[in-house]
């Protein structure tokens, strides 16, 4: 198997900027990265607070990437799932709620919520068509951050 | 500014790492050089894959600025989450120094057999799924999660 092209040509000129925000419980590291042209901005996999213990959610982490894009009047474009996550919790739709923007992820969830529609035993409500975000993006797809 | 996607499949079937100017998001393909790669056990993930997926994504410039999804600071170092493709091409203690594609999956195999599941993946997938929605609320307007019992089957003949 010879390894897949890059489909695009990197442009190396645009630096944006890049906050990273570290969950300690789940070791992730969630980002705002913002054009530098415009106060366009996407952030790329949140993470809601979940304490498996009580049952109990929270948005703390989620609270403190939508202060930093309200505190410097930033516009959120995008929020990018770069895939389903088996060690924590989306806030995604927590922080589309507050701030706007598309959520998006690669067109093989459908992939993923086949496998995991039959393990959890899920019903016919259960859509296994990645309906439940705004993009499916296939490999090499082009999207703006920008006004 | 333009941001575009390059698909990465191996750790799930459906992972994309995003390409914005010169920043590189990987999600879970590496991690930082001492860190290695993610695990390729889940249902659906393929070590070959992965291994495919990451040289794809150590074509770009070498200066490109990585970041990474996770790190757990191994051998005790401070957080990190910020390197460059040529860094992981010369350093990384699963890919780099022209690993190949056999070794690869043999250390990934191997080291996948010895890792427990993650803590959160049972709440963390039925939530995930659904673009991070909580299930419908059951009749009594409360909502719960599901655990399946022996459900969650890993192995690779499933």
């Amino acid at each position: 198997m010879s390894t897949q092209p890059i489909p695009f040509t990197p442009d190396l000129a645009v630096k944006p900027e890049v906050v990273a925000f570290f969950d300690e419980p789940t070791n992730t590291i969630s980002y705002i990265v913002k054009d530098p042209n415009s106060d366009a901005c996407a952030v790329i996999d949140s993470v809601m607070d979940f304490d498996y213990a009580s049952g109990n959610i929270a948005y703390e982490g989620a609270d403190k990437i939508i202060g930093h894009i309200m505190d410097n009047g930033w516009a959120l474009e995008w929020l990018i799932e770069t895939h389903v996550h088996a060690d924590h919790l989306s806030a995604a739709p927590y922080i589309q709620s507050k701030l706007g923007g598309k959520l998006g992820i690669g067109d093989q969830i459908c992939v993923v919520q086949d496998t995991f529609g039959k393990i959890f035993n899920e019903g016919t409500e259960f859509q296994r068509d990645g309906s439940q975000f705004d993009r499916l993006f296939k490999d090499g797809d082009g999207y703006q951050i920008a006004l | 500014m333009t941001a575009h996607t390059l698909f990465t499949p191996g750790h799930t079937p459906a992972d994309m790492v995003h390409v914005i100017g010169d920043a590189v998001f990987v999600g879970n393909t590496l991690f930082m050089p001492d860190g290695g790669s993610a695990r390729a056990d889940f249902p659906g993930g393929d070590a070959r894959t992965l291994y495919q997926s990451i040289q794809r994504l150590l074509t770009l410039p070498g200066e490109m600025r990585l970041f990474m999804c996770h790190d757990y600071g191994p051998n005790g170092r401070d957080i990190q989450w910020e390197t460059t493709v040529a860094e992981e091409r010369d350093h990384n203690i699963h890919v780099g120094h022209g690993t190949s594609e056999d070794e690869f999956v043999k250390m990934r195999e191997e080291r996948d057999s010895t890792l427990s599941m993650p803590k959160l993946i049972i709440p963390s997938l039925q939530v995930n799924m659904r673009a991070g929605q909580l299930p419908p609320p059951e009749d009594d307007g409360k909502t719960y999660l599901k655990v399946p019992i022996n459900g969650l089957n890993t192995s690779k003949d499933q």
